[in-house]
């Protein structure tokens, strides 16, 4: 089943290609990401799914409908924007309201609707306030409860944790992870964070120069790149040659031996070599040589990845 | 830095210059006496005698009249012209953009005969009655006024979120609830700014009311100065006093209105 679809959708800006013959499909309740470097077009392809851009190619389908020539106002999507965009004349509990408000919703409604939303997001307390009084991250709940209110059909979440900082960062993850799991709402998460995206998508599209690299859980992404990019994209990884890889903790290294190790790092739970100045492993903090040990590095066929 | 005793003094004296005058003209609108150079005494003789002088009241009220018009024509005006520069782009845009500063820029007097041979040869000065011909008169203060609106409301908009309009469409709003409850709310200090920009300019204008005012018809300015030509009487004084205080109340709010508020 499927929720929304991209029917190979390509979108120019000029001479630039910002997204390429992409063809995606997200499911009914599913955590998914959109995941590339800045400038790979997963913003844009958000754009189009929330309306705020037109396809030169290709069809965006919600629940089976083409929603080409629906204005952003009528899509059944609505958008945390990465600004947060919180309206800075209304109070909080107005902001909730306002995507009620202006669709007629009846009195009646709005308000226990407004407090529900708030307290999702563990702002009830703050409902009078005004943005200006807020902290970053309070803003974004309050433009997470604008669109959650709305009762969309996906959420589209643009960066959402890039403007907050580490601790922040950590706790709005499980919170958010949550919260998609409570409302049930499918939310599309677009993100350049291969952290963010792994700890709290289902699925992971990733996405280069406007085309889609592969499509998968965030397990096969990893276990099972389909493509250079992705496989140097997630994690660290060693490329042997044109077709072959191995990820740095598949390596193990037995002491004594021609290789040399080049570089020492201790992660505190683990240690990270570098043997003979290019290829990457990492062992358990009982398998510790020093800069200079003489190693041998060892692998099955079964640990290489194939490209 | 502290200031050295030279620069207080060319402070001192440039304070002089450009007060004194406002100063001994307010001062002696409470004069006594008839004279305005020789101090006679404490009254407010000459308030009564200008609140009672029915042409001052019609000419005080015809300029409030053309000011009050000519403010809302420059607020709705001007705001639009700084929205649809802001938000759309089209031919020729950077062409009405400098287009806005000419009003603001050309001698008023050019203006003013500008505005005298149109409304001359259109019939427009003599073709309404009084009080319709007033009119004409706040249309001739629209030309220059409405471009301060603009030029004041588009610098708050340079600072404004372009995501807060999509933001309201994301939520369900269309173009008019979108500039009715999110622009213009956003935009109202700077409206109210440069409509009391617009208020004040256009009450105390003289040159281009000058030359567009037909027989019968008398703004404020305009009587000051037919009057002058005869005597200067404290009468003057205490009417233009009124004037300052209210150009300065009004400046005072225009000025806190501009001010960022969040």
């Amino acid at each position: 089943m499927t929720l929304l679809a991209l029917d190979r959708v390509t979108k120019r800006f000029g001479t630039t290609t910002a997204v390429d013959d992409l063809t995606l499909d997200i499911r009914p309740g599913e955590f998914f990401a959109l995941l590339g470097p800045s400038g790979c077009g997963k913003t844009t392809a958000m754009r189009m799914i929330a309306g705020f851009e037109t396809p030169d190619a290709g069809r965006v389908l919600l629940d089976g409908q083409d929603v080409a020539g629906t204005p952003p106002e009528q899509r059944p999507v609505n958008l945390v924007f990465q600004s947060y965009a919180v309206f800075p004349h209304l109070s909080v509990a107005r902001n909730v309201a306002y995507g009620l408000e202006v669709t007629n919703t009846p009195k009646a409604e709005i308000a226990p609707r407004v407090a529900e939303a708030l307290a999702l997001v563990k702002l009830d307390q703050r409902g009078d306030a005004m943005p200006s009084q807020l902290s970053g991250g309070q803003q974004q709940r309050v433009a997470l409860a604008r669109a959650l209110v709305k009762r969309p059909k996906l959420l589209l979440l643009d960066e959402p944790l890039s403007a907050l900082d580490r601790k922040l960062r950590a706790e709005m993850q499980s919170e958010l992870k949550r919260l998609q799991r409570d409302v049930g709402i499918a939310f599309l998460l677009v993100t350049h964070d291969q952290d963010e995206a792994m700890s709290m998508a289902d699925r992971i599209a990733v996405m280069q120069a406007g085309k889609l690299e592969q499509v998968g859980t965030p397990a096969d992404l990893y276990a099972r790149p389909a493509t250079r990019f992705v496989a140097g994209f997630f994690g660290e990884m060693n490329f042997l040659d044109d077709r072959r890889a191995i990820r740095p903790e598949r390596v193990r290294l037995s002491a004594g031996g021609s290789s040399r190790v080049t570089e020492a790092v201790f992660l505190g739970d683990r240690w990270s070599y570098v043997i003979d100045g290019t290829l990457r492993a990492t062992a358990s903090t009982d398998c510790t040589f020093a800069v200079g040990d003489a190693v041998t590095t060892v692998w099955t066929d079964a640990d290489l990845l194939r490209l | 830095m502290r200031l050295s005793l030279p620069l207080k003094l060319v402070l001192g004296a440039a304070l002089l210059v450009l007060y004194a005058p406002i100063a001994v003209l307010i001062a002696f609108s409470f004069n006594a006496g008839r004279r305005v150079s020789v101090w006679q005494g404490f009254s407010f003789d000459w308030y009564v005698r200008a609140a009672n002088d029915a042409r001052l009241i019609e000419a005080f009220g015809n300029s409030l009249t053309i000011a009050a018009i000519a403010t809302v024509i420059s607020t709705l005006l001007g705001t639009a012209t700084a929205i649809a520069l802001w938000r759309f782009s089209f031919r020729g845009k950077s062409v009405l953009f400098g287009l806005l500063g000419v009003p603001v820029v050309v001698p008023e007097i050019c203006l003013g005969v500008a505005l005298l041979i149109v409304f001359a040869r259109t019939g427009l000065m003599t073709a309404l009655p009084y009080p319709a011909s007033l009119l004409p008169i706040a249309l001739a203060h629209v030309a220059f006024a409405f471009p301060f609106v603009a030029i004041v409301v588009r610098a708050r908009l340079a600072g404004f979120d372009p995501r807060l309009i999509e933001a309201s469409r994301d939520l369900g709003a269309g173009e008019w609830a979108t500039l009715t409850r999110v622009l213009l709310p956003l935009l109202r200090p700077a409206m109210v700014a440069g409509a009391l920009l617009a208020f004040t300019l256009s009450l105390d204008d003289f040159v281009i009311t000058f030359f567009t005012t037909g027989p019968g018809t008398t703004t404020f300015p305009v009587l000051v100065y037919s009057m002058v030509r005869f005597s200067v009487t404290p009468e003057i004084n205490a009417a233009s006093t009124v004037l300052i205080a209210v150009t300065l109340a009004l400046a005072a709010l225009a000025y806190k209105f501009q001010k960022p508020s969040t």
